[in-house]
């Protein structure tokens, strides 16, 4: 019986361990706590850390878009194509984005801030307009990178 | 009695083996400067990169400026070749990244290269200078 029990908390502090390290995105200075769905294609959350991380730094006001109404990310690999992502109306604050991309980290803020302006759009019950998002996309890209 | 010497330090020669095995490990694939308390990590593209290139362009720096070099070890964990073009599938072809040889993300402690498999010394000292230009932009940002 101690042995299983030795075991569960093991099991425990695993799960909690890797919640956060990999499942969880939390910035307890700013108040932003966004989910980070596991997903069998997509392999390295910490990729949307990076992103998110890199959009606190470098561009505090989308970071706070993003914070305000994002509760949940969903990597996807297929989803807008490789380097793309989805938004699905009525599904709530969840955002799916393609990570595996092999481009830089800019491209991942850029992809969520693009779809946070979708879930924005949908929240002001306006349409649904791609020019309006791709133009937040690269307000980040242009802000963020530097060559 | 040359035994009982062996026997006494054995466990610092396996521990000495084995931190030899790590540095060879660890440096055939990231740029190690033990000297310097320097370590950034390499990532390449496996088709058309060069990680050589990459190692030689650190070394170059740290001789010809070591200013740079250490704003680089200080201010840099990663050089990571990737294009910087696709940034954003859908931006404008003339956008000015999509000719760019690297970039720096800001917020980020990452180089961007532009994958490149030749061995050329002109690619050495490109890469050298845009590794010292993006840790410049990387220190600047930082320390802001």
């Amino acid at each position: 019986m101690k042995k299983i029990i030795k075991i569960a908390i093991a099991f425990f502090v695993v799960y909690i361990f890797l919640n956060f390290l990999l499942f969880r995105y939390d910035d307890w200075k700013n108040g932003c706590h966004i989910k980070l769905k596991p997903s069998l294609l997509e392999l390295s959350n910490l990729k949307i850390k990076e992103a998110l991380t890199v959009l606190r730094v470098g561009m505090p006001e989308e970071y706070r878009r993003v914070c305000n109404n994002i509760d949940l990310v969903e990597p996807d690999l297929p989803c807008g194509g490789a380097g793309g992502g989805c938004f699905h109306p009525n599904q709530g604050s969840k955002i799916v984005i393609s990570i595996e991309h092999g481009g830089t980290v800019a491209h991942t803020a850029s992809i969520i801030a693009h779809e946070t302006c979708h879930y924005l759009q949908q929240e002001q019950k306006r349409p649904f307009d791609e020019n309006e998002c791709y133009a937040k996309g690269d307000e980040v890209t242009n802000a963020l990178i530097q060559y | 009695m040359i035994g009982i010497y062996f026997a006494k330090f054995f466990k610092w020669i396996v521990l000495g083996s084995f931190m030899v095995v790590l540095y060879l490990f660890v440096s055939a694939i990231d740029y190690v400067d033990v000297t310097n308390f320097c370590y950034i990590k390499i990532n390449t593209e496996p088709l058309n990169g060069n990680r050589a290139t990459i190692i030689a362009a650190l070394k170059n720096l740290k001789k010809n400026d070591p200013e740079a070099y250490k704003g680089a070890c200080e201010y840099v964990d990663r050089v990571q070749e990737s294009y910087c073009d696709l940034l954003h599938l859908k931006s404008p072809k003339n956008a000015p990244w999509h000719k760019a040889d690297g970039c720096y993300v800001k917020g980020s402690r990452t180089i961007y290269l532009k994958p490149l498999e030749e061995n050329a010394a002109a690619t050495i000292q490109k890469r050298s200078e845009l590794i010292r230009k993006f840790s410049l932009q990387s220190k600047d940002f930082w320390e802001k």
